[in-house]
């Protein structure tokens, strides 16, 4: 009886639908659209002939036709490829699993993966600058981001789980000065990345959050046994934080100098990477208090929370600064 | 223009556009705001066939680009309304499976009413896979892409999400 209610419940929602004189309005618009906005595919594109097989099997197929013709280079030669590149498919289907492959460690298998995550997202400022980004080649960077973080993060070392929440975060954060900078339509396949990046963000921070705080329930047991060469490692690991900081300010100072517009994304990178640098120095000020306060896992957790900060911030200005190259590059060749 | 092209945007347009209006009209609850969003969706998907983009799953790619739509449409409504001063904390991508007002313009019964309330005390990410495979039909590798989620993820969210509809309305539902 109950389950009669459910599958009613499902009929009733099913019947939800466009009346018939809304579907023939709705087509009608489409078909204008379609009209006004016709197909001017090659004949010669590859994916006249593929598009019936499967994606893998095209996939290989086009490899393997593609490494014939041209040898081994075209797999190099795709090392700088773009979604909506002929070489891309090469580039995620048989360059990037290749290095995976002949990575010898579990670790460094793990560096190769995040690695070709942040390449995800550094393709996807390229093509924002460029104005490249359309909605098709936002989802395809969106669903390989979020695969790639799904399929890797369970199995990622502390190590490794920390810099994949820091590039994540400092990819957002050029993301959002590029978005700034962009005409509407670019402005929408642009959230749309960012959208998958934030909840990629959620996932790596849920993980990494949950090794800190592993790390602060055994901190106490450790401490206890090892507390003289704790304090010391304290003020060692807080002097390369401030040292970080100072280097990743003078940064900041320096390329404002050397940029001549004050509204551009490279200026607006420059300064969220200045706020994450404040609040690094608030964190670690903070971290400081407690440590003299002998709260040590407090302590611990907050100089994590500015280091990362700081990290965040140096990926950010560094990024900015090849894309701001690239920018001009582009209008010099135009 | 390439008819065969044409043939299978025409063909694509008559078996899911009610699927696409129905996703966007429970999340949004106008009608009209729908038709329009449903719109959007096809010539999104049409401008992507002219281009050659290799679309392997037109569903999966219909779904995706409503679900992108949705949540650019919250963003927008958001930042004109004054409801944002409000609503500070809430976050468009997480969109309920069912708008309370899109639920008052239905006609249910008693029994589905009560069953709608108990899915919407659930998680967005249950109500959204519960969605996807109850009114949809959409397979688990489906959900995976318009999600982004890997698939065995999407079978453990339906059967957790399955446990706590089971627990809150002590029917028994039986695995599909």
């Amino acid at each position: 009886m109950k389950n009669n209610h459910i599958k009613n419940t499902i009929v009733e929602i099913k019947k939800i639908s466009l009346t018939h004189q809304e579907k023939s309005a709705l087509f009608d618009v489409l078909d204008w659209y379609a009209e006004s906005n016709p197909s001017v595919k090659s004949p010669y594109s590859i994916s006249t002939w593929t598009h019936q097989l499967s994606r893998p099997l095209t996939y290989v197929l086009t490899s393997l036709l593609i490494v014939l013709l041209a040898g081994g280079s075209s797999v190099f030669a795709s090392e700088g490829a773009l979604p909506g590149d002929i070489l891309y498919p090469i580039k995620i289907h048989v360059s990037e699993p290749l290095k995976v492959a002949l990575a010898t460690s579990l670790e460094a298998k793990q560096q190769v993966k995040v690695a070709q995550v942040e390449e995800r997202l550094k393709e996807a400022e390229t093509l924002a600058v460029q104005g490249r980004l359309t909605s098709s080649t936002s989802i395809e960077i969106q669903q390989a981001v979020a695969m790639r973080v799904s399929d890797v993060h369970d199995s990622l070392s502390d190590k490794n789980k920390n810099h994949l929440e820091v590039t994540l975060a400092a990819h957002e954060n050029v993301l959002e000065s590029i978005k700034k900078h962009s005409s509407d339509s670019e402005k929408t396949n642009i959230e749309n990345v960012q959208i998958a990046l934030r909840q990629d963000t959620e996932v790596a921070s849920a993980s990494s959050v949950s090794s800190i705080m592993f790390a602060a329930k055994v901190a106490p047991m450790r401490s206890a046994k090892i507390n003289p060469s704790a304090s010391t490692a304290f003020s060692e690991r807080k002097d390369k934080v401030q040292k970080a900081i100072q280097d990743v300010d003078q940064k900041i100072h320096n390329n404002s100098k050397n940029n001549d517009s004050a509204d551009s994304f490279e200026q607006s990178i420059l300064n969220t990477a200045s706020s994450s640098i404040q609040n690094a120095q608030t964190k670690l000020n903070q971290a400081e208090d407690n440590h003299s306060n002998n709260n040590d896992d407090e302590a611990n957790a907050l100089i994590d929370v500015s280091e990362k900060k700081v990290q965040e911030a140096s990926i950010s200005i560094d990024r900015g600064l090849e894309l701001g190259k690239l920018k001009w590059s582009n209008r010099g060749n135009k | 223009m390439n008819t065969r092209v044409k043939d299978r945007f025409v063909q694509i347009h008559t078996e899911h556009a009610d699927s696409i209006f129905r996703f966007c009209f429970l999340r949004v609850s106008d009608r009209n705001v729908a038709i329009d969003l449903t719109q959007d969706v096809f010539m999104r998907y049409w401008d992507n066939l002219i281009k050659g983009n290799n679309i392997q799953n037109d569903k999966a790619f219909l779904f995706t680009v409503a679900r992108n739509i949705i949540i650019d449409w919250y963003r927008k409504k958001k930042s004109i309304s004054l409801d944002a001063l409000q609503e500070e904390n809430d976050d468009p991508e997480e969109f309920a499976l069912i708008e309370d007002n899109a639920k008052g313009a239905l006609e249910l019964s008693t029994e589905s009413r009560f069953l709608l309330d108990k899915i919407k005390s659930l998680p967005h990410t249950s109500q959204q896979v519960l969605y996807f495979k109850y009114i949809e039909d959409l397979k688990p590798k489906e959900i995976a892409e318009i999600l982004h989620i890997k698939e065995n993820a999407v079978s453990v969210r339906i059967f957790r999400a399955l446990e706590d509809l089971r627990k809150l309305t002590g029917y028994d539902i039986p695995p599909q």
